[in-house]
């Protein structure tokens, strides 16, 4: 039995109190509060869109064409006479499904295949970390066009193409940052402990993986919404009348002068949503890891 | 004792986010010229933190306050930058782990050159002469060599030495030494400890020594100040303070050591561990922990008081604790 | 020549190994790593011989370089040898597969040398307690992990708690409860305290000695420091540059070391107290690098009381001293220099 000046230290310690509730991490600073409340709004416009866009967003009105602000007409009309701010609702929807599948896409694909090369030993790895170097090599645009090319242009091959090119990028963020992990006493002591490796993968490494994940994956987020519109501005991406905010952009750029707002209005958006996801993906971070709470 | 060389007087660090929270409360240490003192106490207790912030080094999160006289000159510790000049000069610091004190893609003969130019008027061939005459001065057989080369290609007792001999460079009057043998081989140790001593003896020059090795302390210094949670619980000659230890925190570590050391079938023990700044007991510090706390231990705060045989120490009850030359410490004394 | 480590079994310890089967049996052990870029390698265990009998415990203590954590994670199975035998409770594992050595996990365990590194940090310490009882197949109740909590003297409710909320001693209890969970033969402790308070090591050494012998369960325990290595072993082996230079009942070893190495170690310990003071044999240089390793005696080139060539050029045999050895051409009769 442990005598009374063993059992007795332990016990007399102070022991920390639980681990602050989710929402109160997650919203820690004023600037998390903010870039989640735009994320919200952004999700939330885009959801309600069918209920609070004024008009159809594909409608046209030929004889109101590039109206500036004004006659019900928030943010003015475009080149077909659409109305400006109907048509961003429904682009902003666009975007985000891009952006959600996008991501989702590549956690699925870049996850287990970083786990994979940083864990796995011998040929395992060096074969599947050749083929994330490859991956990483080959001209993401080039690999996005020739795949649009052989699929045809749309919205779902745009999110094929963007998993493809992105997913590299977090295989080989994970795999590295296994590589760290795995050299971690506490996998060590799993492995002495005799867990099975799959176990120790899903219990002792991926957990500790998700915190850089999740900053990845945000990114991701981002990166897909202006991959799609990069890809809307060269005609690929979502075809018209379908509007995303990439060929908004893309649009309006054409009439710079005429009607600035065109441009404006989807370029702004997705600023401000890129800069609220970027700071919305370090508030992930540090939920994701217990220590940090406080 | 003649004019303390430094004096720190009434040193306060708290964390700035919440200035209630003090890693140090209130502590005095005076240091005469030519002596070596050490700062003892376990992690947590403020050591280093007394170190860094006597030179100015403290954590942005830290803030400092009191005064530091320094050869007759005084200087207030909050403004830390005011403090750089006598940093290098004055006063050198050697640190825990030499290979972060290093510049890793410089040869060090070449980053003690560096220290040499902004502390000195050498020429550039009298600095070269005096990096290897200071290379040789720490005990380094091949300065030449050794001049030339890389910190990651040094062994880290040969780093430690080479950062000893940057902090030799301008003859500072005191030299502070973080725990400079903790990350060190114990035969590689004692070279370093040797070394560490005979500087201070030829070279007139003071130290103060951060540890938490009672070991160390015993066989290399003087004076002796124990820390505990933030404060000087006692403080004397090393030779009174770890052979006739006052306060019952001091019994606690010297009894620990002591029963390791003699092959014992169980060690004497301190329960619970030290507390967090963030939860500081009223009353004596050490009492939760303490087997002579009386009720007035836990409501009244001790503070340093004159002790018969010199030293001070910080404990109500400091009279009417038994002897402590009964028990262990009294074995040992009687086998001398 | 035989390490054996003499101490029988401690009562109530059983096993189906019995009493004359040591739990550890490692003969001229060797492990070479390559180095980076694939240009040389080092040899950081250059033919080990060590027993460990059941219930036993033997101490390893060496500098940075001597091998001992090598050891350390060889034995528990984290790293394999590159030549030699490796006997755990009586069956040869030197070249086993991964899925036979995983079988011998439930009889030996290891603490590591950072309490708080040990735990991950995602997971409540219920979990990190119960996992050794799950991967073995043994009911993992709460009730389980609060008897094991309770055995390393920390109350119930810290099995809710995450690794950051503890201090560093309540981590090493942790540690300790994981690695007793699943009822091992062996555990392998590195270092377990020197991260930790005099006071807080003082706490954990006690505790670990109470379970030991209340287990029976046999140590190999690793440090640099030799009170530690005193007040817990029977038995030392004291390792450099990869090999065993003296071992044998750690009371003959501290009080009358043989070889100039283990008399420079023992010195260089400090004391408190003027009355434990010796006369220190302070060494010159530093240690060799292990990539670099000496001809002839590997402590040649510090050696205080070198006797000539022979030191230099002839790798000393392992010579009988009390129920050890040391290996030092000093102690070789004068025929056979």
């Amino acid at each position: 039995m442990a005598g009374p000046e063993t059992a007795g230290p332990g016990a007399a310690e102070t022991v920390a109190a639980p681990r602050a509730s989710f929402q109160r991490r997650l919203l820690a600073t004023t600037g998390q509060k903010v870039a989640w409340t735009i994320v919200a709004l952004f999700v939330l416009a885009a959801l309600a869109a069918p209920l609070i866009a004024p008009f159809d967003p594909n409608a046209q009105d030929l004889r109101h064409t590039l109206q500036p602000s004004g006659g019900g007409h928030l943010l003015g009309t475009d080149d077909f006479g659409r109305d400006q701010l109907s048509r961003l609702f429904y682009a902003l929807r666009s975007s985000l499904v891009i952006g959600v599948l996008t991501t989702f896409g590549v956690a699925l694909i870049g996850l287990p295949v970083g786990l994979l090369a940083g864990y796995a030993r011998g040929a395992l790895d060096v074969v599947v970390a050749r083929a994330i170097d490859i991956g990483l090599a080959l001209p993401s645009l080039v690999l996005a066009l020739g795949l649009i090319a052989a699929m045809g242009a749309g919205l779902r091959s745009t999110v094929i193409a963007l998993i493809v090119g992105y997913s590299p990028y977090l295989a080989r963020v994970v795999r590295s940052v296994v590589l760290q992990v795995r050299q971690e006493e506490y996998v060590e002591s799993a492995r002495v402990t005799g867990v099975r490796p799959w176990r120790i993968v899903l219990r002792h490494v991926l957990p500790n993986v998700l915190g850089a994940t999740t900053v990845q994956l945000t990114l991701i987020f981002a990166f897909a919404i202006v991959g799609e519109a990069g890809l809307s501005f060269v005609g690929l991406g979502v075809q018209p009348p379908s509007a995303s905010l990439g060929n908004m952009l893309a649009e309006g750029a054409n009439y710079t002068l005429e009607a600035p707002m065109l441009a404006i209005a989807p370029g702004v958006a997705i600023a401000v949503l890129l800069m609220a996801l970027l700071f919305a993906g370090d508030g992930l971070r540090d939920v994701a890891d217990p220590r940090r709470s406080r | 004792m003649t004019a303390p060389l430094l004096a720190l007087d009434d040193l306060v660090v708290s964390l700035r986010s919440n200035p209630a929270l003090r890693a140090v409360d209130g502590i005095d240490v005076e240091v005469a010229p030519g002596e070596a003192v050490a700062l003892v106490g376990e992690s947590g207790c403020g050591k280093s933190v007394t170190a860094y912030s006597l030179l100015g080094l403290l954590a942005p999160g830290l803030a400092a306050r009191g005064t530091v006289t320094l050869d007759g000159a005084a200087h207030d510790l909050a403004d830390g930058d005011r403090l750089r000049p006598l940093r290098g000069r004055d006063v050198a610091m050697i640190f825990q782990d030499p290979l972060t004190a290093l510049n890793p893609v410089m040869p060090v003969g070449r980053q003690l050159e560096d220290v040499l130019r902004v502390h000195t008027a050498l020429h550039r061939r009298g600095r070269r002469s005096r990096v290897l005459e200071l290379l040789e001065r720490v005990g380094i057989p091949a300065p030449d060599r050794v001049a030339g080369s890389y910190p990651f290609e040094l062994s880290g007792g040969m780093r430690q030495r080479v950062l000893i001999a940057m902090a030799l460079s301008c003859r500072p009057k005191l030299l502070v030494a973080d725990e400079p043998t903790t990350a060190l081989d114990t035969t590689v140790q004692a070279q370093i400890m040797d070394l560490l001593r005979d500087l201070v003896h030829d070279e007139d020059m003071a130290m103060l020594f951060i540890s938490h090795d009672l070991g160390l302390v015993a066989e290399f210094c003087e004076r002796v100040y124990v820390m505990y949670a933030g404060r000087v619980v006692e403080t004397g000659t090393v030779r009174r303070v770890l052979e006739r230890p006052d306060h019952p925190y001091t019994r606690a570590l010297v009894d620990c050591l002591a029963t390791m050391g003699q092959g014992a079938d169980r060690l004497a023990t301190v329960p619970g561990s030290v507390p967090g700044t963030d939860a500081m007991p009223a009353g004596c510090r050490f009492a939760p922990r303490c087997p002579y706390a009386v009720d007035a231990c836990r409501t009244t705060d001790p503070r340093l008081a004159p002790l018969p045989d010199g030293g001070q120490a910080a404990c109500l009850r400091i009279g009417e604790l038994p002897d402590a030359r009964s028990g262990l410490t009294g074995q040992a004394e009687g086998t001398r | 020549m035989r390490e054996t480590a003499g101490a029988s079994a401690v009562a109530g310890s059983a096993g189906s190994a019995g009493p004359a089967e040591p739990v550890l049996a490692a003969a001229g052990l060797t492990r070479t790593f390559r180095l980076r870029g694939g240009q040389g390698e080092v040899q950081a265990l250059r033919g080990v011989d060590l027993t460990v009998d059941a219930g036993a415990s033997v101490g390893l203590v060496g500098e940075s370089g001597s091998g001992k954590s090598t050891l350390a994670r060889i034995v528990a199975g984290l790293i394999r040898p590159t030549a030699g035998s490796l006997r755990l409770l009586g069956r040869e594992v030197a070249d086993a597969s991964e899925r036979r050595r995983r079988a011998l996990s439930r009889d030996v365990q290891m603490i590591f040398q950072d309490p708080r590194a040990s735990l991950n940090p995602r997971l409540p310490i219920h979990r990190t307690i119960a996992e050794p009882l799950r991967t073995h197949g043994l009911p993992a109740r709460r009730a389980e992990v609060a008897r094991l909590l309770d055995r390393v003297g920390l109350p119930a409710r810290v099995a809710e708690l995450y690794p950051h909320q503890l201090s560093g001693g309540q981590c090493q209890r942790v540690g300790i409860a994981r690695a007793i969970a699943a009822g091992p033969r062996l555990i392998v402790a590195d270092e377990p305290v020197s991260a930790l308070d005099v006071s807080v090591q003082a706490q954990i050494l006690n505790l670990l000695k109470d379970l030991r012998d209340e287990l029976g369960t046999a140590f190999l325990f690793i440090s640099h420091d030799l009170g530690v290595v005193r007040f817990f072993c029977e038995r030392v082996a004291v390792l450099y540059l990869g090999q065993v230079m003296e071992s044998g009942a750690t009371e003959r070893v501290f009080a009358t070391p043989r070889h100039p190495y283990a008399q420079a170690l023992e010195s260089a310990a400090p004391a408190v107290r003027l009355a434990e003071r010796r006369s220190r044999i302070v060494l010159q240089g530093d240690p060799p690098r292990p990539e670099d390793p000496p001809s002839g005696c590997p402590f040649h080139t510090r050696c205080p009381v070198r006797i000539g060539p022979v030191c230099d050029e002839v790798e000393p045999a392992a010579y009988p001293v009390g129920d050890g050895f040391a290996r030092c051409h000093l102690l070789t009769p004068e025929e056979g220099r």
